[in-house]
Order: C-alpha cells, then sequence, then structure tokens
C-alpha cells in the first residue's frame, strides 16, 4: 500500500475543501494506505478543538475521528503562530506541530501528494 | 497565497527537495519589474524571488504574459524567466512528481 500526502491550505467551513480531505482521506485510510494530511496557513483553523456547531459535527471533530482510524494530521506551527494559535494546547488531541521543511521531506517521501488549495 | 508558494518552495530547496516554478494566469504579475509593495505596506518577495530564480530557476506561461498585454521586458531581468509555451508547460508539470497550485 502507498504513502499519501494530502496537503490542505483553506480554512473550515469557508470552502468544500475540509469535506473533500475527510471524504478522500477516509476512503484512502480504509483502502490501507497510510495517510498523512498536512494542514498549512488558514488550514490550521481546521483543527482547533474549540469550534462550536450547535446543531451538527464540527470540522475538528470530523477530522479527529480520522486520526483514531490511523490518519497523521499535521499543522503548521508557523501558521498557527501568526494566527495567534497555541499549537500546543488549542489544537484536536492527536494533531501533531509541524514544519514547512517536515513538508518539503514529505513530498520527497510520499508516493502520491494532492494539495487542497482555493 | 502566492507568498506561501514561496515560502513552502523555499523550505524545498533548504531540504534539498528541489522544485519547479511555474507562474501562470495573473501569477505573472509576481514578475513584474519595479514593484514598490511596501508603499501599500505590503512586504516584498523580491529577495526570495530572486535566491529561487538563481537556485531552481522561474517558469511562466508566455500565453498568460502575452493576455496581459506584456513583454519579456516588463518582467524583472535579474529572475532570468524562461517562457514556456503550452506544450512545454505540459511537459515541465509531467516531469514532476507533486504539482502544488496556489
Amino acid at each position: 500500500m502507498g504513502k499519501l500526502l494530502i496537503i490542505l491550505f483553506s480554512s473550515p467551513m469557508q470552502f468544500q475543501n475540509t469535506d473533500s480531505v475527510y471524504e478522500f482521506a477516509k476512503a484512502a485510510v480504509e483502502a490501507g494506505h497510510e495517510v498523512t494530511v498536512f494542514c498549512d496557513v488558514d488550514a490550521v483553523y481546521n483543527l482547533m478543538a474549540s469550534q462550536i456547531l450547535p446543531d451538527q459535527k464540527t470540522p475538528a471533530k470530523k477530522l479527529a475521528e480520522l486520526i483514531t482510524r490511523g490518519v497523521h494530521f499535521l499543522a503548521c506551527r508557523e501558521s498557527a503562530r501568526l494566527r495567534g494559535i497555541d499549537s500546543k494546547k488549542a489544537l484536536i488531541k492527536g494533531a501533531i506541530e509541524s514544519s514547512l521543511g517536515e513538508l518539503a521531506l514529505l513530498m520527497d517521501q510520499s508516493d502520491r501528494v494532492i494539495a487542497f488549495s482555493i | 497565497m502566492a507568498a506561501e508558494g514561496f515560502r513552502i518552495a523555499t523550505a524545498m530547496v533548504a531540504m534539498d527537495v528541489l522544485p519547479k516554478l511555474l507562474f501562470i494566469d495573473d501569477g505573472v504579475y509576481c514578475l513584474l519589474k519595479n514593484q514598490r509593495p511596501e508603499a501599500a505596506g505590503l512586504d516584498s518577495h523580491y529577495e526570495r524571488l530572486k535566491t529561487l530564480a538563481d537556485l531552481v530557476g522561474l517558469y511562466a506561461l508566455r500565453d498568460s504574459v502575452v493576455k496581459r498585454n506584456l513583454k519579456i521586458i516588463d518582467l524583472d531581468e535579474s529572475f532570468n524567466v524562461k517562457l514556456l509555451s503550452k506544450d512545454e508547460a505540459v511537459k515541465l508539470i509531467v516531469e514532476n512528481e507533486a504539482v502544488m497550485a496556489f
């Protein structure tokens, strides 16, 4: 099975990307692939545990569900810092701080890379 | 998003994963000479782009330049931009293992 890297650049709720990434990553991990999702720039908002949606599951909760299924979620530390987000405390359980340097290495090591931009 | 693209490209160079930068559509405006973003309180990308131009080279789609009534002399000569036809751009994209659009 292959290594899939998904790079997400957009914030939750404003674009379709988060839902697409959720469905895509879910299908890939269920098919036995190793899946990593790197959240860059505004995409770090996807991983904030404090999201509230009264009548439905928040994007962060949906993504957290994928973490329990084995999908790796990485958040760009600098993107979080620039947005005033404490990436050590504010993110969903299991999301890991990362860097653009690590992203470059992941791109090199992955069999497929797909980017969800705006 | 262009700024983040340049940051990622710089990180890739630092990690010895060499990218190619292809400017299409309005992206070609990033390459214009005599830009003064500081006049509008914006950061300049010049130094980062110059570094990327020196290390990995910059490419632009000729059609995107022409459609905006621009000429090669309108682009910053220090970037040494290579203009590509659509076929050449397709070849460049196919040659690379991953493509990110900003």
